[in-house]
């Protein structure tokens, strides 16, 4: 009886190193809650592309959308939590989610692994605009109330990001003008729908340099190196700032020897030159934070809409 | 001319060639099986062509693009099930042709149609992309309300037997599309708590569900037979003796394409709006009404021309603005990204040469695509020989393959069965199912684009009265709902 017990309790011990040296046995399946070719789906087939030097099986992004983003949160919310099922998410929409009724989960329901990528976002107007700097179009904003055309998409994170901007200039009265996806905003601009708007600074640069559209400011905390000469919000005089962060998550309980063996492969391919270039060819900052950063600025983050929610009623 | 097209001669080397070849065979498959659709088929190949050189990776998915849409034809004419929504109106007088025993010639209509589809799509890209590109930003959500309105009214003139059926069930598919979170703001809407009703009801389980499993179960009562008893041979004198006949056509066809264009250029409607549209045209317009749905050519030409002139258009806003004009070419944008080049106004002059490339690409994929066809039609026409008891099984499972694979999703099965349920009870009392199916398609932009506009117009109605095109739109959808109504009175009387 001991003999056997004392076999079981060896075979155990063996098995958990052998274990960790020999995960992952097979490929790691990426969860991209949107389309194939959107920011989200590019980072991570850069990243999975370039995880195969310090990993021994490969990534496989597969693409699940629907219910903005939450069906592939879903997927991994329900997956066995062993590190072969990861979400590539901006946590944000999750936070957002949670909070608007969307979703009875959020992202503390997944284990964090670390943020991967950055990436910068621009507040734009079209050509013919009268507003030099974001300033203008405040103090335009303030004298006219409900006159300005802003499109965003309602409930949505580049709503927050207005709402964040409203409480830092006390109350602003511009008309919502719900558009969804970065693609629909620009073409708003272009076509005389609405005045102004936020978006990714990859989606719009195209427009920026035919002279379409007319960037005002960067909405990120800090200046970004690929557009140095650009003025953030802040530097500008107003106090609000939105970061848009990619950040991978596991299953909740995930083994600590495999979040660890993913941090480091992760960690090693974003400090990979190659990955850095071709990061950086696509207009992302590679931006690789630990998981207690990771969990540091989603905290803070929530903390933030959860704010700007309940000042703005938004809160269900 | 508004492009240097030297950058082109890269379509001709012998391997981008094949690689096309492949591309529109592979497309014209996937377009013919009910379910798999060109916006999957584009989905499912942008990953591929992360490997690929950036101008064969695009060459690729312009000939895959080029083929699903072509080959949802043949499901439509020889089964009578729409294999994507850009073949539904294909279906009305393509199967009573094929019932006829005439399925050959209903093919070789549609495969001749949409060749000269895509010719006219292919000039309107080679010479007024610039300009029409433009047009594409006339729209806002004013103009988009009115269209959906004026093409909701369409289903009225198809909808022939009762006004009253085609009404209620234009009323159900528009209560489906409330169902999930809604586009505008995220809320969730008639879920009950459950998850799986969170992304709603998507077109395609629905589409194949209602039309696929009410035909099968339709023809469950000829099992063991062959699907029809008809001559199923096809010589090629007889493709080019419909190919004469369409000089009586040329007004139609050309009427056809160029709604297609149109819609094709405004981002976000593409074929599957423009077959109806043009059907419902063709017939308002033509001097007998009455014989479309019973097998007029003319019929299969609105259809397969509008849907295949709408790819050239979708095109021209990706290519002279980087705005996708449908759901198909937005998947394309992504393959322009992952190789490093986000489209917009200035893609022309920093990659004139990809631009040649996708233009001369689509026409080669045109020319494919019609030798492909016509050596397909002998193939396709003799699944009619193959029993019922084989067949059905064989359209069963790709049905369900194909809706599990749009999404990954075990919901979109449960939805195609449950929707081939209530699509065979509308059928047995009486409610014509395409109503229902474009409220689904329609319902969702009709309230995105309505909310934006009415938020627009300071919450008021008031913003429609100075917008004329919107106007426009909403006075022939009066005048086409007066017309059907008159007529059907005039009909009873």
């Amino acid at each position: 009886m001991l003999k056997r017990l004392f076999t079981v309790l060896l075979a155990v011990f063996l098995a958990v190193p052998a274990f960790a040296e020999t995960w992952p046995e097979k490929p790691v399946q990426v969860v991209v809650p949107w389309n194939p070719g959107g920011s989200s789906d590019i980072s991570a087939r850069i990243v999975g592309d370039k995880i195969r030097k310090f990993l021994p099986k490969p990534f496989v992004i597969s693409n699940i959308t629907g219910a903005l983003g939450l069906n592939g949160a879903r997927q991994v919310l329900k997956a066995r939590p062993d590190g072969y099922t990861l979400l590539w998410e901006h946590p944000g929409n999750l936070a957002v989610a949670s909070m608007v009724t969307r979703a009875n989960f959020s992202w503390r329901d997944f284990d964090a692994l670390c943020t991967v990528v950055s990436s910068d976002m621009a507040m734009l107007v079209p050509k013919n605009s009268p507003f030099k700097d974001a300033r203008a179009v405040f103090d335009y904003i303030k004298k006219n109330p409900g006159k300005l055309r802003w499109s965003l998409s309602l409930n949505g994170v580049s709503h927050f990001a207005y709402l964040a901007m409203c409480k830092s200039l006390g109350q602003l009265d511009a008309k919502l003008i719900p558009t969804s996806g970065d693609k629909d905003r620009v073409v708003s601009l272009l076509s005389g729908t609405s005045d102004v708007t936020c978006v990714s600074y990859a989606a719009a640069r195209p427009y920026v340099e035919s002279g379409d559209l007319r960037l005002l400011a960067l909405v990120n905390s800090k200046r970004s190196d690929l557009a140095p000469d650009v003025p953030t919000l802040k530097e500008q005089g107003i106090d609000a700032a939105y970061d848009y962060r990619c950040s991978v998550f596991t299953g909740k309980n995930t083994p600590d020897n495999v979040k660890a063996i993913l941090i480091d492969a992760l960690k090693k391919t974003l400090e990979d030159p190659e990955t850095i270039e071709a990061l950086k060819a696509q207009m992302f900052h590679p931006d690789f934070q630990d998981t207690a950063a990771t969990i540091r600025n989603w905290e803070q983050d929530e903390a933030l809409y959860r704010t700007l929610a309940t000042e703005y009623k938004l809160l269900k | 001319m508004f492009l240097d097209l030297t950058g082109s001669s890269f379509v001709f080397e012998p391997l981008t060639l094949v690689v096309m070849l492949a591309g529109v065979f592979g497309g014209l498959v996937i377009g013919a099986i009910p379910g798999l659709t060109s916006t999957m088929a584009v989905a499912l190949l942008v990953p591929v062509t992360y490997g690929m050189e950036a101008h064969l990776g695009l060459a690729l998915l312009v000939a895959v693009y080029m083929g699903s849409i072509s080959g949802g034809l043949v499901a439509a004419s020889l089964l009578n099930i729409p294999g994507t929504p850009s073949s539904v109106a294909t279906t009305f007088d393509a199967y009573p042709m094929t019932k006829r025993g005439e399925g050959g010639k209903a093919l070789a209509y549609g495969v001749i149609a949409s060749f000269l589809g895509s010719m006219l799509g292919f000039v309107a890209l080679l010479l007024l992309a610039p300009v029409l590109g433009k047009f594409a930003l006339r729209f806002g959500p004013y103009e988009y309300f009115a269209l959906v309105v004026f093409t909701l009214t369409c289903i009225v003139s198809i909808s022939r037997k009762s006004l009253l059926k085609g009404a209620i069930s234009a009323l159900l598919g528009l209560f489906l599309a409330m169902v999930g979170l809604s586009e505008i703001d995220g809320i969730p809407r008639f879920v009950f708590g459950t998850d799986w009703l969170q992304s709603g009801f998507s077109v395609m389980p629905v589409l194949i569900g209602m039309f696929a499993v009410s035909q099968l179960l339709e023809d469950l009562s000829g099992l063991g037979k062959p699907l029809a008893v008809m001559k199923a041979d096809f010589s090629l004198k007889e493709f080019w003796q419909v190919g004469l006949r369409f000089r009586y056509s040329l007004w139609n066809l050309l009427r056809s394409s160029l709604i297609g264009i149109g819609i094709g250029i405004l981002p976000g409607t593409g074929s599957g709006l423009s077959n109806i549209l043009a059907y419902a045209q063709a017939k308002n317009s033509a001097k007998n009404p009455d014989s479309f749905g019973t097998g007029n050519p003319d019929g299969i030409i609105a259809s397969e021309s509008s849907n295949n002139a709408a790819t050239g258009g979708a095109l021209i806003p990706l290519l002279t603005l980087g705005i996708p004009g449908d759901a198909t070419t937005l998947m394309m944008i992504g393959a322009f990204m992952i190789h490093g080049v986000q489209p917009g106004p200035l893609l022309m002059r920093d990659h004139g040469d990809l631009v040649a490339v996708i233009i001369i690409a689509y026409l080669v994929s045109n020319f494919f695509m019609l030798f492909l066809q016509i050596n397909f039609i002998k193939v396709m026409i003799k699944a009619l020989k193959v029993p019922q008891s084989v067949l059905c099984p064989v359209i069963i499972t790709l049905c369900v393959v194909g809706s599990y694979a749009l999404n990954s999703s075990m919901t979109d099965v449960w939805v195609f069965f449950g929707m081939g349920i209530v699509g065979y009870g509308l059928v047995k009392t009486g409610f014509p199912l395409l109503p229902l199916v474009l409220g689904l398609i329609l319902g969702r932009m009709a309230e995105s684009q309505f909310r934006a506009a009415y938020s627009l117009g300071g919450d008021s109605l008031a913003g429609f009265l100075d917008r004329p095109i919107a106007l426009f739109f909403f006075a022939v959808a009066a005048l086409s709902l007066g017309l059907s109504l008159y007529s059907a009175a005039k009909r009873r009387a």
